[in-house]
């Protein structure tokens, strides 16, 4: 028997074979709505994953002052944490060559009288506040007295020291180091002194302001390690000569959050809790479903049953009463959506495994040896992948939605922290709260929704294109 | 005498009701079958579709487990083995299925659908055991370069190679080759039965031979078993059943058999059986081919013909053998 007359056709070079899954993602890849699917899915995953990369504030820093603002809102001010360079420590004043002192300088510009400028300092004790406009001196400085100006504040921030009432500034005269262009003569210049104490992180000043604008920062002597200006209103601010802005290109809510970045990370939790409770389904319902399918008989009965008890419990009721009793726990979330979608699942696979148990390679494989456990995992599984697959994108989809849900009615989930996590679902309750009467603050939630509305869409894409992919129906005739 | 089967049933209850349990009768698929195969040598099972062959097989190999009757390879009374050493007596006999599509797992390359009997069964592994996979694949006439290719990108010819290289991989004794070629081209069934000739000769194999008609098993077989309605109605050599058959259905099957001589395939006769081949969960008396048979006497309804020896290994189930 000739054996090379049989190969006719088939090149002998390709030693690597092409799997159904090659096949069938030849197939995907044809499919342009599933590729766009494919596409902004991944983005998705992608931006949510690496939120802290793509984000550009953090979603809980608040800059109430500044409100819930349009689209594109764009506002110069300082970075929210800035770290500024060790100076060298010859250049202290003398009185502060203690090593532990601190200072800096603030240029505020146009501070109008009555205006208040309150000065917090985290982990260290005020030494001094002086306050130089150059020439001539401060026209008035109320203090309610002489040591109410400390306000010192612990670790958890809150007060420790006596506290201090607002400094009321008065401007005049000149600053006395380098101001922006045009800052002369109405800026005023506040340095604050103060002293680390031992075992403390490093020290944190807060500088904030009822009126004028922060025109320029300084430091004078060491470095201060962590600075956070706010201003009501903070026009640019210069660092090393470059401009240093904030353009929410989303807008802002009414606490002065930025948008983008909070449904980016409200997506960290929107598809994390959909991959969690999909990835909990599907390792509970193919295997339930496979065994169920597989010993088939009254062993498939009773584990059939099962599952049928457990649809008939209304699941979204049950969800809510273990949010509610056990906490808003994350795991509880993912293990209660988690467990309503392993039935499906496990029906699906289940069905699939009934048919296929019955053709000939399982016979064949029994032939061979193999024991139950290989039947089931190297037999009967990979073959309900294609089916599996394609529920497994839709049910993330299910998954979000639900969740969303829930966080609409209000049980958002928070964090092992303590820390609530803000899914797509409570910013579209959110938006709702805040849109107005008619509608002035749209962008709170329409963009919630769209992200959260694409995202289902493009998902379900990516399903449908999956199935059409890996029909059945095509398998074995693409030989 | 390698494999002996005595009166082997294979009955498939047909659940009855779908509130209230009624009883229906069982499917019998193979009632009451005697044969027996000698070493080294190759028995052709013919029969009709439908007619109880798979099922005879796979009762055999224990796939299924028999409702009746005595099976026995080398001895050994597979019926009552427990499920252990059943496991042990399969690397003895193996199965070349009848769908060279269905029988291979889509999933899996060629390599692993070859290799999977002899690591189940730890025979070997590593470098080992990828040298007996690429012996195995040209042994069957397949280049060992498509080891890492899966089933759907093979010929049905090919793919029935690859069915043929798993079942030898335990080097059995025994090999049930059920209905191999009937699923694939006729230019390609003569490869195929040359093939099992070869690997016969090789390995000294032994072939239970499943076709639906008679001219598929004439090359292979030293002596042919045919079936009809879960029952072997009659076996001998096959030169001998050429000649001379003595059941009336063997005539009907031979008959439909195209005679190569154009002179005396013009002449040949057609026996076209009249009726249907009645359902096999009907209640018989008597014997189960006189429905259609045309030599049918009154006692054919009353007697149930066995397998009577004629001779020379040549055994007929009929009251009226026309020998
Ligand atoms: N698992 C089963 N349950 C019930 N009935 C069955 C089962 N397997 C086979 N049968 C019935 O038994 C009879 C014989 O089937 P079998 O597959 O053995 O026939 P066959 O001779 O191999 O036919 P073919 O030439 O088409 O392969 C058929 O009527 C079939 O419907
Ligand atoms: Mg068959």
């Amino acid at each position: 028997m000739a054996a090379d007359s049989l190969m006719d056709g088939i090149p002998a070079a390709p030693v690597r074979g092409r799997s159904l899954w090659s096949d069938a993602w030849r197939r995907l890849l044809k499919n342009r709505m599933a590729v766009a699917g494919m596409v902004v899915v991944s983005a998705m995953t992608v931006v949510s994953l690496l939120a802290g990369l793509f984000s550009p504030f953090s979603p809980t820093m608040q800059e109430r002052w500044i409100g819930a603002r349009p689209p594109m809102y764009r506002h110069p001010t300082v970075k929210n944490e800035m770290r500024l360079k060790a100076g060298d420590p010859a250049d202290l004043p003398e009185e502060a060559l203690d090593p532990s002192a601190r200072e800096a300088v603030l240029l505020v510009e146009a501070i109008e009288r009555d205006e208040i400028l309150r000065v917090t300092l985290k982990g260290g004790v005020i030494r001094a506040l002086r306050i130089e406009t150059g020439a001539e001196s401060v026209e008035s400085f109320g203090a309610s007295g002489p040591t109410e100006y400390l306000n010192l504040l612990d670790d958890q921030d809150r007060p420790e020291g006596p506290r201090i009432p607002d400094a009321t500034l008065a401007v005049g005269g000149k600053p006395p180091f380098d101001a922006p262009a045009g800052a002369e003569g109405k800026a005023v210049s506040v340095g604050v002194r103060w002293v680390k104490l031992a075992g403390t992180k490093p020290s944190e000043v807060n500088v904030s302001l009822s009126g004028g604008k922060v025109a320029g920062l300084t430091r004078d002597g060491s470095g201060i390690e962590a600075l956070t200006v706010q201003g009501r209103e903070v026009v640019s601010f210069m660092l090393d000569g470059r401009e240093i802005a904030h353009t929410h290109i989303l807008g802002t809510d009414q606490s002065g959050r930025d948008v983008l970045s909070r449904i980016i990370y409200g997506g960290q939790i929107s598809l994390g809790v959909g991959l969690a409770a999909t990835v909990v389904s599907l390792l509970i319902g193919v295997l339930y479903g496979a065994f169920s399918g597989y010993f088939g008989g009254r062993t498939d009965n009773v584990m059939m049953r099962i599952v049928d008890i457990l649809y008939s419990i209304p699941f979204m009721f049950l969800v809510i009463i273990l949010l509610v009793n056990f906490g808003r726990n994350i795991w509880i979330l993912f293990i209660a959506l988690g467990a309503v979608q392993w039935l499906t699942m496990a029906r699906i696979v289940r069905g699939q495994v009934l048919s296929l148990k019955e053709k000939e390679f399982m016979e064949a494989a029994r032939m061979s040896g193999a024991g139950h456990m290989a039947m089931v995992m190297r037999h009967l599984i990979p073959n309900t992948l294609g089916v599996v697959a394609v529920y497994t994108t839709l049910t993330i989809p299910a998954v979000i939605l639900q969740e969303s849900f829930l966080a609409f009615i209000g049980l958002t989930v928070q964090s092992g922290t303590g820390e609530s996590k803000e899914s797509w679902g409570a910013l579209v309750n959110q938006g709702v709260q805040a849109l107005g009467s008619g509608g002035e603050r749209w962008w709170l939630l329409v963009f919630p929704s769209i992200a959260m509305a694409a995202t289902l869409f493009f998902m379900n894409f990516l399903g449908d294109g999956l199935r059409d992919a890996l029909d059945p129906q095509q398998k074995g005739k693409t030989a | 005498m390698l494999l002996e089967v005595k009166d082997l049933k294979m009955h498939f209850p047909v659940p009855g009701g779908i509130i209230f349990r009624r009883h229906v009768p069982p499917v019998k698929a193979v009632d009451g079958v005697d044969f027996f195969l000698r070493r080294r040598e190759t028995l052709g099972l013919v029969g009709e579709s439908g007619c109880g062959k798979s099922t005879l097989a796979r009762a055999v190999l224990q796939l299924y487990k028999p409702t009746a009757g005595s099976v026995r390879l080398d001895g050994t009374e597979l019926t009552a083995l427990p499920p252990r050493e059943m496991r042990k007596a399969r690397q003895r006999m193996q199965m070349i299925f009848q769908d060279p599509y269905a029988s291979l797992n889509p999933r899996m390359t060629v390599g692993a659908i070859i290799s999977e009997p002899l690591r189940n069964f730890g025979v070997m592994r590593g470098k080992e055991l990828r040298a007996r996979v690429s012996e195995l694949m040209e042994v069957v006439g397949l280049s060992p370069s498509f080891v890492n290719r899966y089933p759907h990108e093979f010929s049905g010819g090919q793919r029935q190679r690859i069915g043929v290289a798993r079942a030898l991989a335990l080097n059995p004794d025994l090999i049930f080759a059920d209905e191999p070629i009937s699923a694939l081209d006729v230019s390609i069934q003569a490869q195929v039965v040359n093939l099992l000739i070869d690997l016969r000769e090789k390995f000294g194999l032994s072939y239970v031979f499943i076709a639906h008609d008679l001219s598929m098993v004439r090359h292979i077989s030293d002596r042919v078993a045919v079936m009809y309605l879960g029952r072997i109605v009659e076996t001998a050599g096959f030169n001998e059943i050429y000649r001379e058959p003595a059941h009336p259905y063997t005539r009907a099957l031979l008959s439909a058999i195209p005679i190569p001589d154009p002179n005396i395939e013009a002449s040949r006769k057609r026996i076209v059986l009249p009726g249907d081949v009645p359902r096999p969960d009907q209640e018989f008396t008597g014997c189960r081919f006189r429905t259609r048979c045309s030599q049918a006497i009154p006692d054919c309804a009353a007697t149930e013909p066995v397998l009577a020896d004629l001779g020379k290994d040549h055994f007929v189930a009929c009251l009226k053998p026309s020998a």
